[in-house]
């Protein structure tokens, strides 16, 4: 017989993986870069769904996806620079200036993405690993999304710029302590705006990731609370662009547990599978808090919430 | 403390007002003219989502279109929550609605039943809820049942997959998604009785990443027709597409979103219930207290059938629907088992669409994978 039972969840979870690990993957990218300069941004899941907005936008009226991932880089650049000004005013406090970005990102995503619902936008062509394969579940799996190999490039290129590159270590310098950064000649402000708005860029890919590759479309419920659970991944990353990858590729495949488990004729505990995803991030939370590991990987001015 | 004690006689003055206006607006008339019709809308979804509200939309857009006269108005986006108690005063009080139709489920209870006492002379109709005695006069349920679409789709799909393998999506496990679901295997089986059907349920109304998923997970294990009954189906149908997958629509006509596996659908068309809403107003009868209708009252319909559905499945499913209609055939047939193999509907007894035991329905039936309880 052709049913492939159970042995099938493996490669299920691993295309999960493969199709839901990008938006993870950029948001963390992003909030990595911001948190790494010492500012919190709790509104990327409002750019993300700008991006996902703006990419479908852009890429319906001008017929190219390419364009689409432009628009999403300049709208989430956008967010993340009125992130990052806000929070260079005296006594503003970043978390709460992260939750008006949520509320404003939200609100503008859905105000400006009600004629996109119903129109269908060209996606993103995919990189067919699988091509070799006769047999279709393989080669659907291995269908690799082009964002996704750009994301892998980014995280290792962002952990060598973090080591060795003079403005990787100053992104670090300036998270770490502001005012020996200051003695040192850096331009504070300056260096956390950049990385804010550049963090929000890579936000908005993330979201280009959802309307142009997997799952495609806009939908006011798109994102389904994917840039929350990306801050959460970036803790359990330990604020290291490579393990992001690792954690971004384990949440996705986290949400392909219920559907392929389901698919395979065992449909218990559904609901609880579902969670998986949501059960990590509370998991990843509660092992990440623990006394002994709390500050290991933490900028150390991110420690100072003002 | 003392800021409560402040609002109290502010509310009341609301109150006070609002009893006045609505005076002004029906108690000045002579009692035997019933007031000229204003018909409101509320959806918690956006109206042109290719889904559950654009159903809605399509049937107040029928009825517009039907009545140029009548003042039609709606809302979308309406949390299911105390806003929409906001947006159904704003509607009677400002805008002098004297119908509300309060279209997504989390609106009946505790909002449209704590609204409606305060404007007796306002026709509330929900749609899904159910209306016991203890309700308020003025307040109405309305529904369509699928049941027999859903059976209809079970038949094309049946009819088209070789290997009887097919496949559903649905949102979250209540019974008038569980009666969809059985009725699309039990017409999938009445054609061939080795279908089996595997059920993904994703537990949100709306999640077209898990629905994506569901799809592409059904999709890898071989099954060949999918159904479902998801909120927004858009992407449910372009990954069915994508994946060469068959598929059925849901809500409205989606055959453009999946052009060469799209088989039919099953549609709402709340255009009559609608209609029923004014023209009872206008003749000042009372309706039903909880409305229901199926293909016999015009409340749903099957779409066109597609590309993908052959000669054979569509003679198929035109004699089932017709078999139905005339009673040859039960929908609910005496004898039916669960997936577990016990009789549920005892023999000699089938069930009517109309019977309630089907709203409270929890058990998936003979040739479905899945689980509704867990």
């Amino acid at each position: 017989m052709s049913d492939p039972g159970l042995w099938a969840l493996p490669l299920a979870l691993a295309g999960g993986a493969l199709r839901a690990a990008t938006p993870y993957l950029f948001v963390s990218l992003g909030e990595c870069l911001t948190e790494k300069s010492g500012r919190i941004n709790v509104g990327v899941e409002g750019i993300l769904l700008v991006g996902a907005m703006s990419a479908f936008g852009a890429a319906w009226a001008t017929g190219s996806p390419w364009a689409g991932i432009a628009a999403a880089a300049a709208a989430g650049a956008a967010m993340g620079a009125l992130h990052g000004a806000l929070c260079s005013l005296a006594r503003v406090s970043h978390v709460a200036a992260g939750v008006a970005i949520l509320v404003l990102g939200t609100g503008i995503a859905f105000f400006a993405g009600k004629p996109f619902i119903e129109p269908q936008a060209p996606t993103l062509p995919a990189i067919e690993l699988g091509a070799w394969s006769s047999h279709p579940a393989v080669a659907s799996a291995l269908r690799l999304n082009p964002l996704l190999a750009l994301g892998v490039v980014l995280a290792f290129g962002m952990r060598a710029a973090f080591r060795r590159a003079r403005v990787g270590l100053a992104v670090i310098a300036v998270g770490d302590d502001a005012a020996a950064a200051t003695a040192m000649g850096l331009h504070v402000d300056r260096t956390r705006l950049a990385a804010t708005t550049l963090g929000g860029a890579l936000a908005g890919i993330g979201g280009a990731s959802l309307s142009l590759f997997h799952p495609t479309g806009w939908s006011e419920a798109i994102s389904g609370g994917q840039g929350l659970m990306a801050m959460a991944l970036v803790i359990f990353a330990r604020w290291d662009p490579v393990r992001c990858l690792g954690a971004a590729l384990l949440f996705g495949a986290a949400g392909a547990l219920a559907p392929a488990l389901q698919a395979a004729g065992h449909g218990h505990a559904w609901q609880l599978l579902h969670l998986a995803p949501h059960a990590l991030t509370l998991a990843i939370l509660v092992t990440g808090t623990t006394r002994a590991r709390a500050m290991r990987g933490l900028p150390g001015e991110l420690a100072v919430l003002r | 403390m003392s800021s409560s004690v402040a609002v109290l006689p502010r509310r009341r003055a609301l109150a006070a007002l609002g009893a006045a206006a609505t005076v002004a607006a029906f108690g000045s008339r002579p009692a035997r003219a019933a007031p000229k019709p204003v018909i409101g809308f509320i959806a918690a979804g956006p109206w042109n989502d290719l889904g559950y509200t654009q159903g809605h939309l399509d049937g107040i857009k029928a009825l517009a279109a039907a009545m140029p006269q009548l003042k039609v108005l709606k809302e979308e986006r309406v949390p299911e929550a105390v806003e929409v108690r906001k947006t159904m005063q704003s509607m009677i009080e400002l805008d002098g609605a004297n119908i509300v139709v309060a279209t997504a489920y989390g609106y009946f209870d505790p909002h449209v039943l704590a609204v409606a006492p305060k404007y007796p002379q306002v026709q509330f109709f929900h749609c899904g809820g159910i209306k016991s005695p203890q309700h308020p006069a003025n307040v109405h349920t309305y529904y369509a049942w699928s049941d027999e679409v859903a059976y209809a789709e079970g038949v094309t799909a049946g009819a088209m997959a070789k290997t009887g393998k097919l496949g559903f999506v649905g949102s979250k496990a209540i019974p008038d998604l569980v009666r969809v679901v059985n009725c699309f295997a039990t017409g999938a089986r009445s054609v061939n009785p080795q279908a089996s059907v595997r059920v993904i349920f994703t537990g949100d109304w709306a999640n077209p990443a898990r629905e994506a998923e569901a799809v592409n997970a059904l999709a890898d294990q071989g099954i060949e027709v999918i159904g479902c009954d998801v909120d927004e189906p858009k992407v449910f149908m372009e990954t069915c597409e994508r994946r060469k997958v068959l598929c059925t629509g849901r809500h409205t006509n989606l055959a453009a979103l999946a052009p060469t596996r799209f088989l039919t659908g099953a549609e709402w068309k709340w255009a009559t219930p609608y209609r029923q809403f004014v023209d009872a107003a206008l003749a000042g009868r009372r309706l039903d207290d909880n409305l229901r209708g199926a293909m016999a009252q015009d409340y749903v319909r099957l779409s066109p059938f597609g590309p993908g559905a052959s000669a054979k499945a569509r003679d198929a499913t035109t004699t089932a629907l017709a078999e139905l209609a005339s009673g040859k055939r039960a929908l609910w047939p005496a004898g039916l088992k669960d997936q577990n193999g016990k009789v549920r509907i005892a023999a000699g007894k089938p069930l009517a669409i109309s019977d309630p035991v089907l709203e409270q329905i929890d058990w998936l039936a003979e040739g479905i994978l899945g689980t509704v309880k867990t």
